[in-house]
């Protein structure tokens, strides 16, 4: 089948390439503002294993193609796959608006995006009230596929998940789209078909539900600040229940990402203005929003609520490892409550830098710097706000020389408390600490 | 001379028993069919309707000789320039500085007060947009959400009639800021507040113009205390959850609240008239700074119609004639103030301590008892709510009131998304009609209904005489501006009124005495002792002792 994929994110790339592998010929169209060159150089925004050296196959073979006109793909695909970041419904709706008039027979899109619960009834009557502006009466099959994809395991996740969750309305679109999938699951039960308005919802309430554990499990170490028992150890004991399992329960300094911010999170940001918005959902954002500043009140305490010319280095500023992105970030709550009291920070990420240097410009209370242990120099505290890799297992004593103070906030509890308290180090993690009697 | 000696206040006495005593304001309005247009003002969009005083243009022009008289173009020249015109304590009543758009070149003591004034809005400001931007922290490191302003009299009334008044043009940055008032002695909203709030997120406002007053002081410690539960450290206790506004910064800092903490106004503001200063904190913190300065300028607007306007189109100066005329002529002793606004609640309990604690004074300027009657006993309550209560003293008592009405024309204008709109522009209409209605009972009786009407004066426990003043002043709407405009208004009239019964409106000697006694009571009753020799004292200390046992 001919197929067209909008958006050359994580699902975008991984839904192209593995379309691509299994026979079908596939236009990917970068329309996010990603550089054609770059991602011809197989130069991706996104860090995943394995997935280059595919990509970099299926090009060979001609099955995929780059390109970064929206017409080439609108003429090309049988289906449309939109594959947008969750915060570009304004794109989509411009981008399905020109598809609509370009193809004027029956179209066939599928949206991978994470919109708002109803989006793809209202993004459907939005093409038909074009079509019908141009006399053209030809209908749009739209679909809902709700990605799944984790980064690390994306490849993996598409070609042979556990369940695919298939939101239509109508017989047709459901048939040809089905079928386009048929190779992704081959085992029974492993399709379920539901509305989209269904299929949308139930990607919101596993949204919710994620970010409810995450939620519940910060609260959990800040209780265990207070009662001066480790939270890891307790993670462990709750993980192993397996009514809860191990996943989204580690604590932490908040999480970010579009997919988890506010904006998504809100029913009443749907088509449905009359539907209210879960009470317990906007809770477990707010103390999400409370918990980035975790840090914060650590560092605050700690310096007995002056930190006035206090310098503190970060370590990561990405709202995850392996992106460059910084929406929602934890990072960007914590930099303005430093900066209004008067602190001075340099931070070190290796991807998201620049990200950080378009978001707040040239500041003097900012130094980007181009190593962790550059960004350290000097630096009254340490704060770890992403996890990447390279922060795992430092060189503590170069680090406690070029520190002012051998002290560190963790905000992802990748060190352990013991050995920071016997190589002199002052340890804060969220629900552990050096301090604790172990 | 007495002031009743003059020529000009014995051409009013003559007037009144000649001219005016003879005619009710039926007869006065039947009898001139332009009294609106004569008597009535509208300037920079507030109307003001007098024609419902007995009144005619001879009284007008003998109460304008008066005020010539009394040299009332001098005397705000005094006022403005910073001339020391709270003579008992020789110092300045500089609350028109406090608002000028501009500098006029004030001085008190040789140093210019327009930059001192700039100074201490800039570093409220800067307090306002920390607690907007959730960046003051508690000691635990969380934003504030609760503000309480510890003060009393001065330092609170304004605040609290402002916010009151005003929540509808709540900043944007304050919609989680929670605001709170706290000023009785005895504790009681304080220890009902407390249960309400978190140490974490709480900052207390303390403000005192002396930073000694006692109510404001115990009610500190309460918090204080309160505080220390959660917070070992008194300095982060203080430098996160006080913020200081005084004229006193020793005493301040005496108490410990830091200086970057210290918001300081003036011994040349009197407390009655410093909202406009660092006490309106409270106000910025709910307005925004913008907002506060839409009120300063508002308040500013009505100090230029005041100095400009000629005593005919004068609001504030018309305003204070009336009330002498009401007062010394009329023989009113009571003042009702009307708004038929539920946003006005707290105005008439401002304006009680704005006028009687202004002129609620029985020795003139040069320490001398005077012979003629002053501040006439002020009170008020929410128009349409008033109705249902003490209305029925205004219409069929037996003494003689006068009464303001105060209304804005319009409200509701923002459509709102809960469908009452329409609902409740409807009842504005309804509260506006209530508003004309009662003047007009006030004004004619019974003889506003109709000839003929059965219910005219049919019987005597129905009759309505009628006949009693009142002054009703419009506006299109409520905003920061009119209600400086409003407050200012009203600030002049009680200074003209002091000029005309040279009087000192801005010392409060009466209040003081009651505080000294207090003291001594205090260590009676905590101590079971009888150090008063008057029976009174002596029943009321025993048995305070025999309960406390």
């Amino acid at each position: 089948m001919r197929v067209s994929v909008y958006g050359a994110g994580l699902t975008g790339l991984v839904t192209a390439w593995a379309l691509a592998d299994v026979g079908n010929d596939v236009v990917l169209v970068a329309c996010e503002g990603e550089e054609l060159t770059a991602l011809k150089r197989l130069q991706l925004g996104v860090n995943e294993p394995g997935l280059s050296e595919r990509l970099a196959a299926q090009l060979a073979e001609g099955r995929l193609r780059f390109e970064d006109q929206w017409a080439a793909g609108f003429n090309h695909g049988d289906v449309h796959f939109v594959a947008l970041a969750a915060d570009r419904i304004a794109l989509a709706e411009q981008l399905l608006a020109a598809l609509a008039l370009t193809r004027s027979e029956s179209l066939t899109v599928v949206n991978q995006s994470t919109f708002p619960v109803g989006a793809a009834r209202r993004l459907r009557e939005l093409m038909l009230l074009e079509r019908e502006r141009q006399g053209l009466v030809d209908d749009v099959y739209f679909l809902a596929l709700p990605s799944f994809l984790q980064e690390g395991a994306a490849i993996h996740n598409f070609t042979r998940p556990q369940r695919i969750l298939l939101g239509s309305d109508d017989e047709w679109g459901l048939r040809l789209v089905a079928e386009l999938l048929r190779p992704f699951c081959r085992n029974q039960g492993q399709l379920m078909v539901m509305s989209t308005k269904e299929a949308e919802f139930s990607k919101y309430a596993i949204n919710g539900m994620l970010a409810t554990k995450l939620s519940f499990m910060n609260e959990m170490a800040n209780l265990a600040d207070q009662l001066q028992v480790d939270i890891e150890q307790v993670r462990k004991g709750v993980g192993s229940d397996p009514r809860i399992g191990f996943d989204y329960i580690y604590p932490g300094c908040g999480f970010g990402g579009l997919s988890f911010s506010q904006d998504v999170m809100r029913l009443a940001e749907t088509v449905e203005t009359e539907v209210e918005d879960s009470y317990l959902l906007q809770t477990v954002l707010e103390s999400n929003e409370q918990q980035k500043e975790v840090l914060f009140r650590k560092l605050w305490r700690h310096f007995d609520s002056d930190l006035a010319g206090k310098t503190v280095a970060i370590w990561g500023a990405a709202f995850k490892p392996g992106t460059d992105r910084i929406d929602n970030a934890p990072c960007l709550l914590l930099l303005e409550a430093l900066w209004a009291q008067g602190v001075a920070v340099r931070i070190y990420d290796p991807a998201a830098l620049e990200s950080l240097r378009r978001h707040f410009g040239e500041r003097q209370d900012m130094r980007l710097c181009d190593s962790a242990y550059q960004a350290a120099e000097g630096a009254d505290a340490l704060l770890i706000v992403t996890e990447w890799k390279e922060f795992w297992s430092p060189d503590f004593e170069r680090l406690a020389e070029l520190m002012r103070n051998p002290l560190i906030f963790d905000g992802r509890n990748i060190y352990d408390p013991g050995f920071m308290r016997e190589i002199g180090f002052t340890y804060r993690g969220v629900g552990r600490s050096s301090d604790f009697d172990s | 001379m007495s002031l009743i000696e003059s020529t000009a206040w014995q051409a009013l006495a003559t007037h009144y028993k000649e001219q005016i005593a003879p005619l009710s304001l039926q007869q006065l309005f039947a009898g001139n069919e332009s009294r609106f247009a004569q008597f009535s003002v509208e300037a920079d969009g507030l109307l003001m309707d007098y024609s419902k005083h007995r009144i005619t243009g001879e009284t007008l022009k003998l109460l304008v000789r008066l005020i010539e008289e009394r040299e009332l173009g001098r005397w705000t020249d005094a006022l403005f320039s910073g001339a020391p015109v709270n003579s008992s304590e020789g110092r300045p009543a500089l609350h028109t500085a406090l608002r000028a758009a501009s500098d006029q070149g004030v001085e008190v003591n040789g140093q210019a007060v327009y930059p001192q004034v700039q100074a201490s809005l800039g570093k409220m400001a800067g307090i306002v947009a920390k607690i907007h931007a959730g960046q003051w922290r508690g000691y635990s490191g969380k934003p504030i959400t609760d503000i309480v302003n510890l003060g009393v009299g001065g330092s609170d009334l304004g605040p609290l009639m402002i916010c009151h008044a005003l929540e509808e043009f709540r900043h944007a940055d304050a919609a989680g800021l929670n605001l709170h008032f706290v000023s009785s002695i005895d504790g009681s909203q304080l220890a009902e507040r407390l249960g309400h709030l978190n140490q974490e997120t709480t900052v207390f406002i303390l403000s005192s113009k002396s930073f000694t007053t006692i109510d404001t002081l115990a009610n500190a410690e309460a918090a204080k205390r309160w505080l220390a539960q959660k917070i070992d450290n008194e300095a982060v206790l203080l430098r996160q959850h006080f913020i200081g506004c005084s004229a006193n910064p020793e005493k301040m800092s005496e108490r410990g609240i830091p200086p970057q903490n210290q918001l300081l106004f003036w011994d040349w503001v009197g407390g009655r008239y410093s909202l406009w200063s660092v006490i309106g904190l409270p106000i910025a913190l709910l307005l925004g700074m913008d907002g506060f300065r839409q009120l300063l300028r508002g308040a500013a607007a009505m100090d230029a119609h005041f100095r400009t306007a000629p005593p005919a189109a004068n609001m504030p100066v018309l305003m204070a004639l009336l009330g002498v005329w009401s007062s010394n002529f009329l023989g009113v002793k009571g003042h009702a103030v009307l708004p038929y606004d539920g946003r006005m609640r707290h105005f008439p309990g401002y304006l009680t301590q704005l006028e009687m604690e202004s002129n609620g004074k029985s020795v003139d300027r040069d320490g001398n008892p005077i012979d003629y009657d002053t501040c006439p006993i002020i009170w008020g309550d929410v128009g349409p709510n008033a109705q249902h209560a003490f209305y029925q003293l205004l219409h069929q008592g037996t003494q003689p009131v006068s009464c303001d009405f105060l209304a804005p024309v319009l409200r509701y204008r923002i459509s709102r998304s809960d469908g009452t709109q329409e609902q409740l522009q409807d009842q504005q209409v309804l509260t506006l009609a209530n508003c004309l209605g009662q003047s007009r009972v006030l004004m004619l009786g019974d003889q506003a209904l109709a000839e003929g009407d059965p219910r005219r004066g049919a019987r005597n426990d129905q009759h309505y005489n009628g006949n009693q003043g009142s002054t009703t002043l419009l506006y299109p709407e409520l905003t920061p501006y009119v209600l400086g405009q409003l407050v200012a208004l009203y600030e002049h009239k009680v200074f003209v009124q002091a000029v005309i019964w040279h009087i000192n409106p801005f010392d409060q000697w009466g209040v003081e005495l009651g505080k000294v006694l207090a003291q001594d009571t205090f260590a009676a009753i905590k101590d079971c002792q009888q150090p008063f020799d008057d029976s009174s004292s002596q029943g009321l200390l025993a048995y305070i002792a025999r309960v406390r046992g």
